[in-house]
């Protein structure tokens, strides 16, 4: 059951820097925010509800593409729009982003290339 | 009176008898001895073949030295088969029979060694007689001096002279063969040693692309010796040993008609070790050789492994620059859009300073791992269908704030709707580069203008400047790396001079072709093309 009329985004994202940049600027647009730092720990949060999903690639345990994949798979979550986040500089980016699309992924932005605020208006176009 | 012209017909006669005699001789002498071989043979035959047509006694054959300043002995014969003890084995020129001959270069004949004042061989005064000694000279040069010695007392005739004058002019050509053949042997020797031992493989095929040579380092590596390989054919080889790619390249080379061409591949050696090898191939194309292919084969794996290092190294660099970079672009992005309070207008402008050059930075980063990945060869290409004008018109978008300063007027020239079929990352890298330097090189108050069309062969994208345009001798480079045209502007545009590099390569990897018109300070026009299949 929902507390508040506010939307909520999940970030699964393991730099606690950029967690905390973006969750500032959700905030502040007036979103909830939930985060997730460990990737195992993921699925069991996503469970719990959220609006979007912003999920980064590059992640030490679990392959983001893994959690993609498990998002979409589990009844609860596969209809969670998922944004997946990336940086330059990762070796098969060109791969990466059909892979992300072709998993479900509604987008796929690289984190260096736009702002907080680029991606907090990408999400309000979506939810 | 009858008699003596009888007696000198008689002697002419045998003198034209013996005329015709020596000169069969002195045919068969000279084929067995012009017949190429070691010096120490030729100088045995030669020696054999003097006794036994003068029907000497002994006969010894002196060189001269390196220094060309005394004779050598270098072979005594004698008839009876004994070995004779060589008492003087060296003659200074002018010293004895053997060095006056060499000085005077003419034949020297000693009827009475007895009553001889300079000839020096003291025990053999008693076993010799008489003794004739020719020069052996071949063009023009003195090689030598043969000595035809007699137990007895002996008149030397005119024919006798003439004869040994032709016999040392064989024994002169002889010898002469015999030094070529030697120069020969010891200058292929080396060669082959030099094939032999260096740290390189060395593998020849002529026209048919046949083996014939294989050097000892390709039998270290391959396992195969060069008994098995030579004279076998290559292709087979090379498919055998797992070298395909070096035949495919190989052949198309040839196609091309081209002389030189170079590959690097893996390679698993008969001892089960993967190295990298570069192979260098050259066709020979001189008279006598041609139809040849040289092929070099080394092993670059040290090389491989530095320059990997290399990349390793600024890969790590990079990835650890992203995540700070990317923060510093987005609180500075958040503070520049007032999520922490509406800024005074200094404090906006810093903010904005700072923003500008993070991103900068950030574009620095993407261009350096772009040129790694390319030299790395890691650049894919996925290519999907997209509506061009609609990306345009985004990378107008994204970098119209950039020229806000300056005042460009920006134009977009389309006859229709383009969807093509390319790589969307790239290509959209490709544009937003063209169009940023454009913006960069153009003075404030000018034009940019992107223009797309296309055909049924292909698609046509150009962006063009007013900008201070691209010197002649410049053109050809400035898709190099690293080449940035020396100009005021570009020292405060800054970059890498990686862009063009990075985008002619996107370019030509979907297939297309990417140049610059450009006159100076009218403006510049780059145009690509892609394939629409």
């Amino acid at each position: 059951m929902k507390v508040s009329n506010k939307k909520s985004v999940m970030i699964i994202e393991d730099d606690e820097t950029l967690v905390s940049m973006y969750k500032e600027k959700l905030k502040n647009e007036g979103f909830r925010v939930l985060t997730v730092t460990d990737s195992k720990l993921a699925m069991q949060r996503v469970r719990q509800g959220a609006d979007l999903i912003l999920l980064d690639i590059l992640m030490p345990n679990l392959n983001g593409f893994e959690v993609l994949k498990r998002i979409k798979s589990d009844a609860a979550t596969k209809n969670v729009p998922v944004i997946v986040l990336t940086n330059i500089g990762s070796e098969s980016i060109d791969n990466d982003r059909k892979l992300a699309i072709s998993l479900g992924a509604v987008d796929y932005m690289i984190k260096s290339l736009n702002t907080p605020e680029t991606v907090v208006k990408r999400i309000k176009e979506i939810i | 009176m009858n008699n003596s012209v009888n007696n000198s017909a008689k002697k002419i006669n045998s003198e034209v008898a013996a005329n015709h005699n020596c000169q069969g001789l002195l045919y068969q002498i000279a084929n067995v001895l012009l017949k190429a071989d070691k010096i120490q043979n030729v100088l045995d035959k030669a020696a054999l073949a003097a006794i036994e047509s003068m029907d000497a006694f002994t006969v010894s054959i002196a060189l001269l030295n390196e220094q060309k300043d005394k004779l050598v002995i270098e072979i005594i014969k004698r008839a009876d088969g004994k070995t004779t003890p060589m008492y003087v084995k060296e003659f200074a020129l002018g010293e004895g029979v053997t060095g006056r001959t060499a000085l005077t270069r003419s034949i020297i004949s000693v009827p009475d060694i007895k009553n001889c004042p300079y000839f020096s061989h003291k025990n053999k005064r008693n076993e010799i007689g008489s003794l004739i000694s020719a020069p052996i000279i071949s063009n023009g040069e003195l090689i030598g001096v043969l000595n035809v010695s007699y137990s007895e007392e002996k008149q030397f005739s005119k024919s006798e002279k003439e004869f040994l004058t032709i016999l040392s002019a064989i024994i002169a050509s002889a010898i002469l063969n015999s030094r070529l053949l030697e120069k020969t042997e010891s200058e292929k020797e080396l060669l082959n040693s030099v094939i032999e031992n260096i740290n390189e493989g060395v593998l020849v095929v002529d026209k048919n692309k046949n083996i014939i040579v294989w050097n000892q380092y390709l039998e270290d590596i391959t396992g195969l010796s060069a008994d098995q390989v030579v004279g076998k054919s290559g292709i087979e080889l090379a498919k055998k040993i797992g070298l395909k790619n070096l035949l495919s390249v190989f052949i198309e080379a040839v196609k091309k008609r081209r002389k030189d061409f170079y590959l690097e591949t893996k390679f698993t050696t008969a001892k089960d070790e993967l190295i990298w090898v570069g192979i260098a191939i050259s066709r020979i194309l001189e008279k006598g050789a041609d139809g040849n292919t040289v092929v070099i084969i080394r092993n670059i794996s040290k090389e491989k492994e530095l320059i990997n290092t290399k990349n390793e190294l600024i890969t790590t660099a990079t990835h650890e620059l992203r995540t700070p970079l990317t923060a510093t672009k987005g609180y500075l992005s958040m503070l520049r859009a007032g999520d922490a309070g509406v800024l005074a207008k200094k404090q906006g402008d810093y903010v904005e300073k700072a923003y500008e050059s993070t991103e900068r930075l950030v574009s620095l980063v993407e261009d350096l791992l772009g040129a790694l990945r390319i030299d790395e060869n890691k650049v894919n290409i996925s290519k999907e269908f997209f509506n061009l004008n609609r990306l345009v018109r985004d990378a107008i978008e994204n970098l119209k704030s950039k020229s806000e300063l300056k005042n460009i007027e920006f134009s977009f020239n389309h006859k229709n709707i383009i969807s093509i079929y390319a790589d969307l990352v790239k290509t959209k890298h490709v544009i937003e580069n063209l169009i940023d330097n454009a913006i960069k090189y153009t003075k404030p108050h000018g034009k940019v203008e992107i223009s797309i069309t296309n055909n049924d062969k292909e698609t046509t994208i150009s962006v063009s400047d007013t900008g201070i345009g691209i010197p002649k001798q410049h053109l050809e480079s400035i898709f190099d790396r690293f080449v940035r045209v020396p100009n005021s502007l570009s020292v405060k545009a800054g970059g890498t001079g990686l862009g063009l590099y990075i985008a002619k390569n996107y370019v030509e990897k979907q297939g297309g072709k990417i140049w610059i018109e450009s006159e100076l300070h009218k403006g510049s026009k780059f145009i690509f093309t892609l394939p629409n299949k």
